[in-house]
């Protein structure tokens, strides 16, 4: 089962696995994945559009009026914005926790490495240290911003989840995934800006002697 | 007006003559009252060395270190030792001295301050307050890592600080203890309003800081937020109903 690639987490699967586990509208759905998965950085109205994939491939259906949820998961201030949106609510079918079920059991392998900032580092010459060691700075600074981010996200979901320790354990597990992925590249980071501030010191020291020394005949 | 206040700190250490190896360089980082901040650094990077200029333990070779707005360097030196182990606390995780109990090993620093039986009822309501009572009678070799992280909490805390400096203290502890003591030291800054400064060599131990710092190099980076909205979470250690003073009560 599975290729020897990972995908990215897919926006389909993980709305439809936010709707097996309680049914709910789009704005219910975008609240709860945001909440779940902050992470992953869905764009807006991701939630929208893949339920409506997921509906015109058979997985979700809409429900009647009469069996809408009336309580989500994300609280009760975003069930009263929800019941005010015209949104139409949807439930798993079958063929869609079947669906579900084979994607949760499959493997999963690495994901590929492809990074810009690799190659800026591979093709920079000497001069070009000082503006390097400005951009790993910037990146460390917005990974920061991203682990402050995901903490504050993390901080909030344990509060809904305080009276289920299920919930509570699985979402620790997951944060701490993306907290490690955070934790490498903010270190990567680290190393990188220390490294090339040295050698950004030593080659301006070069190039002071170079141009205060008398010229040689 | 912030707990702790360091402004453009450098401090170097020579190495033979011609060489320095620059540990802080132009370090600028406030900490208000109620406030977790972690540092987050590799090894031998200058967390503890941090810590150890902000407690007034190391002389900066440039810029200012302030305790509640007074600069640490014009108090005497007497002054500045009665602070640190009173209103500054210093948690880490150092194995102790004596090998006593740990209801005594709390107790015994506090003797000369509060006197025997004041100083073991506060180290009895330090270790209560952690969540580590049943560690009162026990040993220290006979407790677990993350058991010590509590000791060491209780022992920092015992004498109400204003500000708790906290050096690698979850560095060996696993996933779920992590979150726990660094919960309990939120909590328990929110609930008595001391300032908390953490160096930490895992972004586990950030999660539930107020704010973050990245030291490499000598040089620290933060990019500051607005304050968001908090919670309090329920910790077993922490007195019933306590509040966090930052913010509304959370469960409402």
């Amino acid at each position: 089962m599975g290729g020897t690639t990972a995908q990215p987490l897919s926006a389909g699967e993980a709305v439809l696995g936010l709707v097996i586990e309680q049914p709910g509208n789009s704005y219910q759905l975008e609240q709860r994945l945001e909440g779940r998965f902050g992470s992953a950085q869905f764009s807006h109205a991701t939630a929208y559009h893949a339920l409506k994939r997921l509906a015109k491939q058979g997985l979700i259906r809409p429900m009647d009026a009469s069996s809408s949820p009336t309580q989500s998961a994300a609280g009760a201030d975003a069930n009263a914005e929800a019941a005010e949106l015209p949104a139409t609510a949807y439930e798993a079918t079958q063929a869609g926790i079947v669906h579900f079920r084979r994607w949760l059991l499959a493997s999963t392998a690495t994901p590929p490495v492809r990074e810009e900032l690799q190659a800026k580092i591979a093709f920079c010459g000497p001069e070009d240290l000082s503006r390097m060691v400005e951009i790993v700075r910037d990146a460390e600074l917005a990974c920061a911003v991203q682990l402050q981010d995901l903490n504050e996200r993390m901080r909030r979901q344990r509060l809904l989840d305080r009276d289920d320790a299920w919930r509570r354990l699985t979402g620790m597990i997951v944060t701490a995934g993306d907290v490690a992925w955070w934790d490498a590249r903010i270190k990567w980071l680290q190393t990188l800006r220390q490294y090339l501030q040295r050698e950004g010191q030593r080659y301006a020291a070069e190039q002071r002697q170079a141009s205060s020394s008398p010229p040689r005949d | 007006m912030s707990v702790l206040s360091l402004t453009g700190v450098c401090l170097s250490f020579p190495r033979g003559k011609r060489h320095v190896i620059r540990v802080l360089d132009d370090v600028t980082l406030e900490v208000d009252a109620g406030e977790t901040v972690a540092v987050l650094a590799q090894r031998a990077q200058g967390k503890t060395s941090l810590l150890r200029v902000a407690a007034g333990m190391e002389r900066p070779d440039r810029g200012q270190v302030r305790f509640e707005g007074e600069d640490l360097w014009s108090f005497s030196e007497r002054r500045r030792s009665r602070l640190l182990g009173g209103q500054i606390g210093w948690v880490g995780p150092a194995v102790p001295d004596l090998d006593v109990p740990m209801l005594a090993n709390v107790a015994l620093p506090l003797f000369a301050t509060y006197g025997k039986n004041e100083a073991y009822a506060r180290a009895m309501a330090a270790l209560e307050r952690v969540g580590a009572r049943e560690c009162a009678e026990q040993f220290w070799e006979s407790l677990a890592d993350w058991e010590r992280a509590l000791v060491a909490v209780a022992q920092g805390i015992a004498r109400e600080p204003k500000l708790l400096l906290v050096d690698d203290l979850t560095l060996s502890l696993g996933l779920g203890e992590t979150e726990e003591v660094t919960l309990l030291l939120d909590t328990l800054a929110g609930e008595q309003g001391f300032a908390v400064l953490m160096s930490v060599s895992d972004a586990d131990a950030t999660k539930w800081s107020r704010r973050f710092a990245s030291l490499a190099g000598g040089e620290l980076l933060e990019r500051r937020h607005p304050p968001v909205e908090g919670n309090i979470i329920d910790f077993p250690g922490v007195k019933p109903g306590a509040r966090d003073p930052r913010h509304g009560d959370a469960s409402s």
